[in-house]
């Protein structure tokens, strides 16, 4: 099956996808931002429709409303401050509600939607894989610079702040660099399912390890596996390829919970 | 005669146009271990958040000389979440990446130290332990020995103590002690009867925000 043209393109950006979404999901977990994510799919649905109604690239005019999309949810999130989750709120009930009227407005929305709800990881062309690949690349050089003030400013904004890290710019650079990634991987995986894409590799290598660097390795090997799992299953039984992956993924969180349940048992018997 | 390097002068601050602080003064000495009291409401968080300049002033000045290396430990910072993945180990290694830029690796000579530093604050039996499982007490040490570990010439702590029992207070003062007079600390606290055989001065916060220093 991987002798097919398409296949290895489909093998390709999948793997790009399951090296860096991880890594942001780490982050999002740790900074309980999980709901971010999806949120900033729903605006990139938005920025798709403005693209179609002023007749522009979709892709693009999507990149660039997820991206200020993300800096203004950071925007919200220092506004109210002790309620930061009601900036996901408002921001996905703008993005949504965006893309629906002008969707309706567009003669062509309706097929592009459904195109960018869905996605379609087989249908990914050469030139989207080698700008995607820039992007992993600039996201990895982003990461591996601000981990360590991430880290802090996770664990306590005013420790960061002290330590001389300016904490509004790590903020909505972290947040421009998610946008960024989802805005990118939407067209491959589809809106609904990108965030299950970022989220569950990391969720999984949190319940494993409690070791700092571990998380990322082991995130990244469940999203290898997963997508692997997710284009082969998909390519043979025929089901989509980003919901096939996201069920793997699914699964994997499943059968993380039973080891866990199984070995918190085991414990309690060898205690008794 | 020892320079006073950190304080605040006549300074006033506060939220939504009520002033919380009026023309509070004090100076803190190089190597001084210096206590901050009074009741609650006295505004001893702000005056330290001033202090270390997460604030600022509405009116006065603060004195801070900009060579300075601080750290600071927050109140209730205890409340670290149980998946914060890290061990405690991971954790006060960290406290070196605010001395380091981002590309400088950690060496064995800084594993050294933070073992160090576990031994010091007694918790080489949780080392390898979640962050976030260890007790409120434990994870209060742990953040104090990952404050030490970016070798801070000022370490600003409020109510570190929270969480720990009468023992473990007086082997936290101890140690915290033994790292003056290389770190001046300011500590916000509410057992000064415990802390006073340690400390070399208190500021003592009223309700009316005018300091007396003993």
């Amino acid at each position: 099956m991987f002798e097919l043209a398409f296949m290895q393109r489909a093998l390709l950006a999948g793997m790009l996808i399951a090296v860096i979404a991880p890594i942001i999901g780490v982050f999002l977990i740790m900074r309980k931002q999980s709901l971010i994510a999806d949120t900033l799919s729903h605006i990139a649905l938005a920025g798709v429709a403005v693209g179609l109604v002023l007749g522009r690239s979709p892709e693009w005019m999507s990149v660039m409303i997820v991206v200020l999309g993300s800096l203004l949810i950071e925007f919200l999130r220092f506004r109210f401050k002790s309620y930061s989750d009601v900036s996901i709120a408002i921001m996905m009930a703008a993005g949504l509600s965006i893309a629906l009227c002008l969707m309706s407005i567009s003669p062509s929305g309706t097929k592009t939607m459904n195109q960018y709800l869905f996605g379609s990881i087989v249908t990914v062309t050469q030139h989207q894989i080698n700008v995607f690949f820039l992007v992993t690349i600039g996201i990895f050089i982003y990461f591996a610079v601000t981990k360590r003030s991430l880290y802090t400013m996770i664990f306590n904004e005013d420790v960061a702040r002290v330590a001389g890290i300016s904490t509004k710019i790590l903020s909505f650079s972290f947040s421009a660099v998610i946008g960024l990634l989802i805005s990118m991987m939407i067209p491959m995986i589809g809106m609904l399912l990108v965030s299950a894409i970022i989220i569950l590799p990391a969720a999984i290598a949190i319940q494993l390890t409690s070791r700092f660097r571990f998380v990322f390795i082991i995130a990244t090997l469940v999203s290898i596996v997963c997508t692997f799992l997710g284009l082969v299953s998909s390519y043979k039984i025929g089901t989509p390829p980003g919901a096939s992956i996201a069920l793997w993924m699914v699964f994997g969180v499943l059968l993380t919970l039973l080891y866990k349940k199984a070995k918190e048992l085991l414990f309690k018997r060898m205690g008794e | 005669m020892t320079k006073s390097i950190i304080g605040l002068k006549n300074v006033t601050f506060g939220y939504s146009q009520n002033a919380v602080i009026e023309n509070l003064s004090f100076s803190i000495e190089q190597g001084q271990f210096v206590a901050m009291t009074g009741e609650n409401g006295a505004a001893k968080t702000t005056a330290m958040k001033l202090l270390v300049g997460l604030l600022k002033p509405w009116k006065g000045l603060r004195q801070w000389p900009s060579h300075l290396r601080v750290s600071y430990v927050p109140q209730q910072i205890s409340s670290i979440e149980q998946d914060f993945p890290s061990t405690v180990f991971e954790f006060i290694v960290s406290g070196l990446w605010e001395s380091k830029k981002w590309y400088q690796r950690i060496s064995k000579d800084d594993k050294k130290r933070a073992r160090e530093m576990i031994d010091r604050f007694e918790l080489q039996s949780v080392v390898n332990q979640p962050i976030g499982k260890l007790s409120g007490g434990q994870k209060q040490k742990a953040c104090v020995a990952r404050a030490f570990m970016s070798n801070p010439d000022i370490l600003l702590l409020d109510e570190p103590t929270t969480g720990m029992d009468e023992k473990t207070r007086h082997m936290f003062y101890k140690i915290v002690k033994s790292m003056c007079p290389q770190v001046t600390i300011v500590m916000i606290t509410h057992h000064i009867h415990e802390l006073n055989p340690y400390i070399d001065q208190i500021i003592h916060l009223e309700r009316r925000h005018e300091p007396c220093l003993n």
